[in-house]
């Protein structure tokens, strides 16, 4: 049910980058697939600085899923005239349940920060969180990409970028890293992200911003 | 693994504009004169130039468009990616001031360079 409900929001979504918050007024929807998890991600920006939304995520190893009510803000934004780099706080706070079993539902929070960095043939991103889970589990997740563009497009070309990503899951138990190449596609509003990871598992972002 | 990795980047790579994204810049000139990325050029109205620091990326750039479209005296918007400035095309006998023109490019993500109007 909660697999069928990523895919719809992924085919139904419009939204932005991997950045979380938009321009004033602008509204993003975002899905997300990787070894870990499934997510997707809306919110709207009531200004350039700051954005409200909801966040939907199915952990694959627990089989659980969250619910998120998150607020991102943009700490710094350094705009020149070759580049453009951005620093962001985030947190949620909702509720937590397994998806098989007792359907009790438990408290949850997450803080994080993420930073990127990008002109127009570079790009490199990073992003830290810390998400607690009662009664399930808390842990440190850490992930970044780094990567280029072959060639730099026009406004309104489809644009590409080759990218390495990775992903550290570090809990009380275990910690996994996965990580592998990927490819970012992107034109007009629709940007979409595919790549295999190194547990052979699928990397798939799909994002429209509107 | 590595086999399957290759053959999707090979695969996406042959499927992308790679090829189509040289040798027409003279082409794009020609289009910024006279044609907006968004909207249309008003022959009787103002064209206002604004150098725009930050924009570097197409996907993120769409917020120019939104921001500025819904100005009631902008009939149209042309976006020189590579230049990093717009053109802000202005409807009959109108005209959008600095300091408007400048909160709506924040309100984009980004920062005001330099303004020329003609």
């Amino acid at each position: 049910m909660y697999k069928l409900l990523f895919l719809v929001a992924i085919l139904i979504s419009n939204t932005v980058y991997c950045r979380p918050v938009s321009y004033t007024g602008g509204t993003t929807v975002m899905g997300t697939n990787d070894s870990d998890r499934m997510s997707s991600h809306i919110h709207y920006s009531p200004k350039y600085f700051y954005s409200l939304g909801y966040r939907f995520e199915y952990w694959k190893d627990k089989d659980y899923v969250n619910h998120f009510l998150q607020g991102n803000y943009l700490l710094k934004r350094f705009n020149e005239p070759e580049s453009q780099a951005n620093i962001y706080v985030k947190s949620g706070v909702g509720t937590s349940t397994y998806l098989e079993g007792t359907k009790n539902y438990n408290k949850s929070y997450f803080i994080g920060s993420s930073a990127d960095w990008e002109t127009q043939r570079l790009y490199t991103n990073y992003a830290i969180r810390y998400t607690d889970v009662d009664k399930i589990e808390d842990f440190l997740l850490h992930s970044g990409a780094a990567g280029f563009a072959p060639y730099v497009g026009d406004y309104g070309d489809l644009h590409t970028w080759i990218l390495y990503t990775f992903q550290y899951n570090k809990d009380k138990n275990e910690n996994k890293l996965s990580h592998g190449p990927k490819l970012r596609f992107f034109k007009s509003i629709n940007l979409l992200e595919v790549g295999l990871d190194n547990n052979k598992d699928l990397i798939l972002n799909l994002i429209i911003r509107f | 693994m590595k086999k399957n990795i290759i053959l999707i980047i090979a695969i996406l790579l042959i499927l992308s504009p790679y090829s189509f994204s040289y040798g027409n810049e003279g082409e794009h000139r020609l289009k910024m004169d006279y044609k907006a990325s968004v909207g249309s050029v008003d022959p009787n109205g103002k064209t206002i130039k604004v150098n725009v620091n930050g924009m570097v990326c197409d996907f993120c750039a769409r917020a120019l468009e939104k921001v500025f479209m819904k100005e009631k005296s902008v009939s149209g918007l042309t976006v020189n990616l590579k230049a990093k400035a717009i053109k802000i095309h202005t409807k009959k006998n109108m005209d959008i001031e600095d300091n408007i023109i400048k909160e709506r490019i924040k309100d984009s993500g980004y920062i005001v360079s330099s303004i020329e109007r003609f």
